[in-house]
């Protein structure tokens, strides 16, 4: 029972953190695309990414884990010197669709939220 | 059980804690960073029974942490599980070349985490049966040794030598031996050099190992005729053979120091154990004079006391051959 309580504490704040970090990270993606300080934007993204990989899946967001890991992998590999077309072309789908899973999480909290209220 | 837990996400760390706690493990210390993790250890005042590390941290990260903890003598054994999001293998071979156990994966399964600990903890209480077999065999073998030391002169019993026997029955043989076997036998005695300082500094079994191997150079070479010999303590053999023994030659004392030097004998830490043989006179009884029947085997002990290896004779002669130039 206790644990249960941490957990949905835990699993609130990992919502918020989500919350927080989407715009951030958007800006942080649009200002990589756009050329400004590539390697320390996509170096916090990957990062965050990494983050949210290992918690999203212990707070029933697999998808978002998933999505969160691939970017992580996209974004490393293109760190690495891998910038062709098709590595660059993988790594800005990867983040839009953690991006987009970050908000889908966002929106199925809401309707939790109401349903709960 | 102990346990830490290294991971830069609070929020994992919280995780980690509430996961374990639930699964009975409720003495778990978190740090959010590699050094702090270290200066944990450093200032515990029980070490940690498990670790868990995250590998990707800012700053150390958990794979050169892992080197650190193993580094320490104290955590040699500890099980190190890593518990990580990186997917890549390179990740892992090196956390496992670092000395990590176990790893799982984020975000992690509470019931692989909990199993992979009581693997852990199983883990732990095997190397605590081991570790105290090992130490009751030493205590028994330290216990062995101190009953079987043996003052440097005492006479042992060397066994499983064709023709080696006790000295009583050494002294026997020769007192049921009519008059012309007596005065057709001859005795000779060798000396092993500075018996007393190997004697001190080797264990009562290696001693015994290494009496039983010297015995065995010597009776090699006395095995083409009929011979009997002894060890009769203080380092010294002596040999009883028949007055013709094709052994007595003058080459006798450097064809045994020669398999005695191939031996390669050591002590129990590896270093070397340098036995230099001595070689008394050929003693023989006359057959005119009586005397004791053991006298011959008496005299032969006594010029081995007294004899000096070739070797240190050399070693002698250029002393003096620098003290007069």
């Amino acid at each position: 029972m206790h644990q249960d309580i941490v957990l949905e504490r835990l699993r609130a704040r990992f919502i918020d953190r989500i919350a927080k970090l989407k715009p951030d990270l958007g800006d942080s993606f649009e200002a990589a695309r756009h050329g400004r300080d590539v390697t320390a934007n996509l170096t916090t993204i990957m990062s965050e990414s990494h983050r949210i990989a290992g918690l999203a899946g212990s707070f029933a967001f697999e998808d978002l884990g998933a999505s969160a890991s691939d970017a992580e992998t996209a974004i490393r590999h293109v760190l690495r010197g891998n910038r062709d077309r098709e590595a660059l072309s993988q790594m800005m789908k990867s983040v839009r669709a953690m991006l987009d899973r970050m908000a889908e999480c966002l929106r199925e909290n809401e309707v939790r939220r109401l349903i709960a209220s | 059980m102990k346990i830490l837990a290294v991971d830069d996400d609070p929020m994992m760390l919280e995780l980690l804690e509430a996961t374990l706690s639930s699964s009975g493990y409720t003495d778990v210390s978190l740090a959010s960073s590699a050094h702090e993790a270290l200066e944990m250890i450093d200032q515990a005042l029980a070490p940690y029974r498990c670790i868990l590390l995250d590998i990707q941290m800012p700053g150390m990260d958990g794979i050169e942490l892992c080197k650190r903890i193993r580094a320490q003598e104290l955590y040699k054994q500890t099980p190190i599980l890593m518990i990580t999001a990186m997917t890549e293998r390179s990740f892992v071979e090196r956390a496992f070349i670092a000395g990590a156990n176990d790893y799982v994966s984020k975000p992690f399964d509470p019931f692989e985490l909990v199993t992979r600990l009581r693997l852990a903890e199983q883990t732990i209480q095997q190397n605590r049966v081991v570790a105290e077999k090992i130490f009751a065999l030493q205590n028994l073998k330290k216990e062995y040794e101190n009953r079987n030391r043996f003052a440097p002169d005492q006479a042992i019993s060397i066994q499983d030598i064709d023709g080696v026997v006790d000295e009583v029955e050494l002294e026997n043989f020769v007192l049921q031996m009519s008059r012309s076997e007596q005065y057709n036998s001859v005795a000779v005695g060798f000396r092993i050099e500075e018996f007393d300082g190997i004697h001190a500094r080797a264990k009562p079994s290696e001693l015994f190992l290494t009496l039983t191997d010297v015995a065995e150079c010597i009776a090699d070479q006395f095995k083409q005729s009929n011979f009997i010999m002894s060890y009769v303590g203080s380092g010294i053999y002596v040999v009883l053979t028949h007055r013709a023994s094709p052994a007595l030659t003058d080459d006798l004392q450097r064809q045994i120091q020669f398999a005695i030097n191939d031996l390669g004998l050591e002590y129990d830490d590896g270093s070397q154990c340098r036995v230099t043989l001595a070689m008394g006179a050929v003693k023989s009884k006359s057959l005119f004079f009586g005397g004791s029947p053991t006298a011959t085997i008496h005299d032969a002990i006594e010029s081995a006391r007294t004899a000096i290896s070739p070797l240190r004779l050399s070693h002698q002669g250029n002393l003096h051959s620098i003290a007069s130039a």
